[in-house]
């Protein structure tokens, strides 16, 4: 219970210091070095540019991310409120959010046709954080969209994992974070395709960058890792 | 002289969908040319279809009900070999799907409730390789050549035998279809032993090319020098033109133990939710605030489901509704009646919230209540004002089938209402037809019920309705009206009916009794000396898992004849109503005719766009019997969005 007043209290001073948080800095640039390094896709209109405030949101102890949806070009800043179980809601000024579980992406709202679930094993990597070097080479993953009445519309995907061998350094919102890059080259059930790229810090899997699919129309949602939530 | 009903209108809207699928084939079938396809559209796919050639037109509506069974239903004109009968129904049903290594296996039957030009029997499988589709099959009726003699032409207890199915000789049949690595065009080709009459195997060839979002141009010619042309539409009710939930997200939903909520007043409680689901653009119309209850009415932006309103509406009142408080009740405002209620257990929300069932426990969560009789005082009421509307309308239809010249013919309306109270209107509608106005008949010695419409005078501004309608509750559950006045063109005088829905109930019954005159041919006001009395009662049942219902009407027709009218389809929860017709009288001889209709929200293709629709519709009944006034303003239409099954329909929308 305390945790989770403590995270409350942070998220009034968040919802500052996004409020506050001025314009210019390139996270448009940010998502599309990342969009460009899968190469050979159409690139995304360029987001408006935020400027998250890291000295901040680091000297409030306040969990926050930066979030940039690929097809509709909305970004967002977005502070830690809530947990729901061992899942975390990042939820930005326009109450635009994601729930991520671990570093997953577990649902999104306010920026397309919502992701409502991904159900998926509890020692997945992206979930539980494991070193670059244990993730298995495939998994499965369940994404779960609204559809007709009240239950989710189902869609698997199974993943092929390519783990990089080089551990680069990488910009993430003005802090140089070491990271392997790992590839899931995923297949549906509906036949459609898509790859999803992670950044993963080898010393203790901590995902800083990721780059999901998160729905047929919605498309990828860049998640960039401010200040991660450590309970 | 009988109208004419198979039209096609607002083609520029049908311009505006996005593509989904081509669809190729045969008067709506999917295929290559005269042969049908193993491959499937996408589910829910509504394909409208114009096929052009020497000796035949043919206008189609198809639909793909479910993964395996397509609906279609043609409106074909010959200009040989007699009249076209009107309508037919097709269906094609897959019995196995494809696999890696085995073809898919289906079976079709073309031409119900037509003549033998049309029906055909097919056994069919496919397999698509690549970008190429290959089916092959054998087939009956027209498939083999034979067009005439398997059943008795223009018969109407012969259009919906079933003796002849799969009955004499048979033909088998090839085709293909590769999409080029071209953008939008596939080429086309088939092989068929005996089609059509020919005396020999018939090859043909073509290509269809995709012209815009959701139009298909397919061109083709056949060895036996036929050729023609065919445009398809394509759109797909869950693939909106428009981006959903982009303006922004929702608020958070808080669980009680999250968050001290100290014991608000009602004041500032609704002072909170105004200023936070304004930010949705959603506002507070009702509010009133008890120890273990909040009860909300809230108009939400356009083309919102109840839904979605209801789940916006909670998860603000999550964060700001005291403690105490376990219930959410929350409707919408509506003219006449306010929509249902969707109760909400707050626990039960909480613990759904999040979950990859989240969906499933909210509605576990919810139960729907009829709206009271009238409401209590509360802390803010819905205000009424008394106000006139007015507006201009224009209808443009061609008759793609029947017309060699494909005239259009251009009605203007101009319609009005006064509401002097929620359930009382008085409403009008000046009507003058510009383009291509009928020559006026000489008046029938008896007034007809629905043929002489000829005889109304064609070329002035006419007087198309003016009644007063009242719609009231006699209870919770039970809906009723009166109108008087002159409904349609042809008619005019009193009607009233009583609707009973209870609120967990997927179905509702209704009843109609009518009396009316028969309008004067050459006046606004006048009447001729007929009269008629309908008296109808109606079944509406949603039906199924998936916004499917029926609609059955029994009773005593304009003519005076016994009749049945029967109405199928499927809601869609943004708006689209996808449904087919047919009515049938114990008077009448002539073979029994199909409709369709399809309803289609502008939301869906313009943004901010009001909750108006476009209805088109293809043929249906037609003719003196089964015939009931329109214009009377039946109620189902007035109540059915807040129907049970409609509102489960749309669940999914509950967290977004």
């Amino acid at each position: 219970m305390g945790a989770v007043l403590e995270l409350i209290r942070k998220v009034a001073l968040g919802v500052v210091l996004v409020a506050t948080a001025g314009c210019g800095s390139p996270v448009s640039d940010l998502a599309q070095a990342v969009w460009g390094a899968r190469g050979g896709e159409e690139e995304a209109e360029p987001a408006p540019a935020l400027r998250p405030d890291r000295a901040a949101i680091e000297a409030a102890d306040l969990a926050a991310i930066v979030i940039a949806g690929e097809q509709y070009g909305v970004t967002a800043i977005a502070g830690a409120i809530q947990l729901r179980e061992d899942r975390v809601i990042f939820n930005s000024s326009e109450n635009r959010s994601v729930m991520l579980d671990g570093g997953l992406i577990y649902t999104t709202r306010g920026f397309g046709e919502n992701l409502q679930a991904v159900e998926t094993a509890a020692d997945d990597p992206l979930v539980t954080k494991a070193s670059p070097a244990d993730w298995p080479d495939e998994l499965t993953r369940t994404y779960l969209f609204s559809g007709y009445g009240p239950q989710f519309a189902p869609l698997i995907a199974t993943c092929r994992i390519s783990v990089g061998s080089d551990v680069a350094q990488i910009d993430v919102v003005e802090a140089t974070r070491n990271a392997v890059t790992i590839t899931e080259r995923c297949t549906a059930e509906n036949g459609s395709a898509f790859t999803n790229q992670h950044f993963v810090d080898p010393a203790d899997g901590e995902v800083w960058r990721t780059l999901q699919w998160t729905g047929p129309k919605q498309g990828f949602i860049l998640v960039d890792v401010i200040e991660p939530f450590t309970g | 002289m009988v109208l004419r009903q198979p039209k096609l209108a607002c083609l520029a809207l049908l311009g505006c969908w996005p593509t989904l699928a081509s669809a190729d084939g045969f008067a709506g079938q999917l295929g290559a040319i005269d042969t049908p396809s193993a491959t499937p559209w996408a589910v829910d796919d509504v394909v409208m279809g114009l096929d052009l050639r020497e000796e035949v037109r043919v206008l189609s509506f198809g639909f793909q009900a479910t993964e395996r069974l397509q609906l279609d239903f043609r409106f074909p004109t010959y200009d040989n070999g007699g009249p076209s009968r009107g309508s037919e129904f097709n269906l094609a049903f897959r019995l196995l799907n494809e696999g890696a290594y085995t073809p898919s296996l289906g079976f079709g039957l073309t031409g119900l409730g037509g003549d033998d030009r049309g029906a055909g029997e097919y056994i069919i499988a496919g397999k698509r390789i690549g970008s190429v589709d290959i089916a092959a099959g054998v087939g009956w009726g027209r498939y083999a050549g034979l067009t005439s003699g398997r059943r008795d032409p223009g018969a109407a207890e012969e259009s919906l035998a079933t003796g002849h199915l799969f009955s004499e000789d048979s033909a088998a049949f090839a085709n293909m279809r590769w999409d080029t690595p071209v953008e939008g065009l596939a080429l086309l080709a088939e092989y068929a032993e005996t089609p059509l009459g020919a005396e020999d195997e018939v090859i043909a060839a073509g290509f269809s090319y995709q012209l815009a979002k959701g139009l298909t141009m397919t061109a083709f010619g056949t060895s036996d020098e036929q050729a023609g042309l065919r445009f398809s539409f394509v759109a797909n009710p869950g693939d909106g033109y428009i981006p959903l939930h982009l303006d922004r997200g929702p608020f958070p939903y808080v669980r009680r133990s999250e968050a001290s909520v100290p014991a608000a007043s009602a004041a500032s409680v609704l002072a909170i939710l105004e200023e936070r689901l304004g930010d949705e653009d959603i506002a507070v119309v009702r509010f009133a605030m008890s120890e273990t209850a909040v009860d909300v009415m809230v108009r939400p932006p356009a083309n919102t489901t109840l839904a979605q309103a209801a789940g916006r509406t909670a998860r603000v009142l999550s964060a700001i509704a005291p403690t105490d408080v376990e219930t959410f009740r929350i409707s919408r405002p509506g003219t006449p009646f306010d929509s249902q209620v969707v109760v909400l257990d707050r626990a039960g929300l909480e613990a759904a919230h999040g979950g990859a069932d989240a969906g499933t426990r909210a509605w576990e969560a919810a139960s729907i209540a009829s709206a009271p009789l009238a409401w209590p005082d509360s802390l803010k009421n819905p205000t009424f004002t008394p106000g006139f509307s007015y507006g201009f309308a224009t209808s443009l239809k061609a008759d793609f089938l029947t017309s060699d010249s494909l005239e259009p013919t251009g009605t203007l309306s101009l319609n009005g209402s006064y509401v002097f109270a929620k359930g009382t209107t008085v409403s009008g509608s000046l009507g003058y037809r510009f383009l291509n106005q009928w020559e006026q008949a000489d008046p029938p010695a008896e007034p007809g019920i629905r043929s002489d419409l000829t005889s109304y005078t064609p070329d002035e501004i006419y007087l198309n309705a003016l009644s007063l309608r009242h719609k009231f509750r006699l209870s919770p559950e039970v809906y009723s009206r009166v109108s008087v006045g002159y409904f349609e063109r042809q008619y005019g005088g009193v009607s009233a009916e009583v609707l009973w829905r209870a609120p967990e109930l997927d179905f509702a019954l209704g009843f109609e009794a009518t009396y009316v005159q028969k309008r004067a041919y050459e006046d606004w006001f006048g009447f001729e000396d007929a009269d008629a009395t309908t008296v109808i009662g109606s079944v509406y049942a949603n039906i199924g898992e998936r916004g499917d219902f029926v609609e059955l009407d029994v009773g005593q027709y304009l003519a005076g004849d016994t009749g049945v009218g029967l109405t199928v389809g499927r809601n869609f929860p943004n708006g689209w109503r996808v449904s087919a017709n047919t009515a049938w009288s114990a008077d009448s001889d002539d073979t029994i005719k199909f409709g369709a209709q399809l309803r289609v929200p502008l939301g869906w293709t313009i943004p901010d766009a009001s909750d108006r629709a476009v209805t088109i519709g293809i043929g249906g009944p037609s003719g003196d019997f089964a015939s009931r006034v329109s214009g009377t303003g039946t109620l189902y239409d007035d109540i059915r969005s807040s129907d049970r099954q409609v509102i489960k329909g749309g669940w999914g929308q509950f967290w977004n």
